[in-house]
């Protein structure tokens, strides 16, 4: 079984989640996300795609199946294990979750504190990725004083602050209008360029159709397309 | 653990306290009444326990023949103590001679000692033995003991040993379940307010898990706070504590001379050198359980 495999990042093998109030979300989906990968997973609400992701960060056990991440075998992470995991997952949420008493500068800061970065770390490296994401004159604001571009952006500084291999993005653009949406997905593929791998669960389509990368489709707990360079729907 | 990052755990816990203030004033309250409470109630338990002290010193048990003093031999003597020396529980036998007695008396009489003048030649004091026991509570035995040894007259205080005993173990009773009560009281608001702190931050809580905060990452904080409040609570009634014993004590000595024969007190630094000790104890454990307590059911994200 190809449990170990080269550039694979994230492997799933026959993964199947029921819930304790037997719904069945995923049904034994395999696919496997390389390392520099950018892939949209799409569906519908419900489809399943929120437990996928779910997984992926240990919030959830699969019921079946196993989970691979940078060659570590996850499915069954020890409770105490799970903080150092997510340490090489960046999330970005659809409302994205700033600390509202805190400044940009310090939401962002904060993700390297809970790793117990050095303030020197944290003096050097806020400002530069705060200026990667555009958002260098807005250090000083907080969240409610942002629009939701920005508060995205922000979010998204503090995702990669402390450089994960893996960037989650839960319907990062939900919450934004079209331009905006398109910025923040320049901003990702920006970040995917410079090798992190990134996962992004979405349904708009305009956005999956004009990026041509690759597509994983969930419908209804089971996987039904996996194409690279896809579109949002067969037709295309 | 760095300090750094201690430092960021105390001004998160600083901070947690201000920002909820009024549970936080409320917490500190009941583990100071709580620690009050345990505090008057160990006053007076070390108290009486030093009276008893004292009165086993002091009065303990006296034995002597009842034959006239001029009868008794040196032989007679020496076989009583041989006598008082087998029975248990009997920690001193301090042999009195007739003359030491009336010296005593004497000295007790004070300015009217010289009444006694002229009698130490027709001394009517017999010669005695005064017992200390190891402890006052086997009096009881040990007078039953006596009771079997022929011609001689025991004399001790009967009615205040009881009484002092009857009201020591009440006092340990009632303070045990005073503490008891107050501390599951004070772990209850305890918890209550560090659950709302802990409610307040949720959100915060959440992300942090996200991020990869560990667990203890997420918890010092809160413990924090509970030690402070903690401290905080068992500060406050050792500080009225420490003025009223000063007080009262004070007043009971300059009243009542005639009342310091029965009534001794431990020094204010004697009380506080184990009451200190015991309030933080108490007071941090109050505080530190309440938290942990409170935090379990948010860390499960």
């Amino acid at each position: 079984m190809p449990l170990m495999g080269g550039d694979n990042l994230i492997q799933l093998h026959n993964i199947t989640k029921i819930y304790p109030n037997n719904v069945t979300a995923l049904k034994n989906i395999s696919l496997s996300i390389e390392k520099g990968e950018f892939v949209f997973i799409i569906g519908s609400s419900g489809s399943g795609k929120s437990t996928l992701l779910k997984l992926l960060l240990k919030e959830i056990e699969p019921t079946q199946g196993e989970i691979i991440i940078n060659d570590k075998n996850i499915t069954h992470l020890k409770k105490k294990e799970i903080p150092f995991l997510r340490r090489k997952l960046g999330v970005v949420f659809q409302d994205f979750r700033l600390l509202p008493n805190k400044t940009v500068y310090e939401n962002v800061a904060f993700a390297m504190q809970i790793v117990e970065a050095t303030p020197k770390e944290i003096r050097r490296n806020v400002p530069m990725v705060l200026s990667m994401v555009g958002l260098a004159k807005k250090a000083r604001c907080y969240p409610n004083q942002l629009s939701g571009g920005e508060q995205q952006r922000t979010a998204l500084a503090r995702a990669i602050i402390n450089n994960p291999p893996i960037l989650i993005c839960d319907e990062p653009t939900g919450n934004l209008d079209p331009v905006t949406s398109w910025e923040i997905m320049k901003l990702l593929k920006d970040i995917n360029d410079r090798g992190t791998t990134v996962i992004i669960a979405t349904h708009e389509k305009d956005i999956v159709d004009k990026m041509k990368k690759r597509v994983i489709e969930i419908k209804n707990g089971t996987l039904i397309r996996d194409l690279s360079k896809g579109g949002y729907s067969d037709e295309d | 653990m760095k300090i750094r990052t201690m430092k960021y755990f105390a001004g998160q816990g600083f901070r947690g306290i201000w920002r909820n203030r009024l549970m936080s004033l409320a917490s500190i309250g009941t583990i100071a009444s709580c620690l009050m409470i345990v505090g008057i109630f160990y006053c007076i338990a070390v108290n009486v326990d030093y009276m008893l002290e004292t009165l086993e010193e002091t009065t303990g048990i006296t034995v002597f023949y009842t034959e006239e003093t001029e009868e008794i031999s040196e032989e007679k003597i020496q076989a009583l103590e041989d006598q008082l020396n087998r029975i248990d529980h009997i920690e001193k036998i301090i042999y009195i001679s007739p003359e030491e007695a009336l010296n005593k008396e004497k000295e007790e009489w004070g300015e009217y000692g010289s009444l006694l003048e002229g009698l130490e030649n027709d001394n009517p004091l017999p010669p005695s033995f005064e017992l200390t026991l190891d402890d006052i509570r086997y009096q009881k035995e040990v007078i039953s003991q006596l009771n079997q040894i022929n011609g001689i007259e025991i004399r001790y205080l009967e009615e205040e040993t009881k009484i002092l005993i009857g009201f020591n173990n009440m006092i340990r009773i009632v303070s045990l379940v005073l503490i008891v009560i107050l501390g599951f009281i004070g772990v209850m608001l305890m918890d209550n307010t560090i659950r709302l702190t802990v409610y307040i931050r949720k959100n915060e809580i959440n992300i942090m898990k996200y991020i990869g905060a560990t667990d203890w990452f997420i918890r010092w904080p809160f413990i924090i706070e509970g030690i402070i409040i903690g401290v905080i609570g068992s500060i406050l009634p050792l500080i009225v504590i420490w003025f009223s014993y000063n007080f009262i004590t004070e007043l009971i000595y300059e009243r009542n001379t005639f009342i310091q024969k029965i009534l001794v007190f431990r020094t204010t630094g004697e009380i506080f050198n184990l009451l200190t000790p015991i309030s933080l104890v108490i007071g941090i454990g109050i505080g530190v359980i309440g938290s942990a307590i409170s935090i379990r059911r948010y860390l499960k994200v």
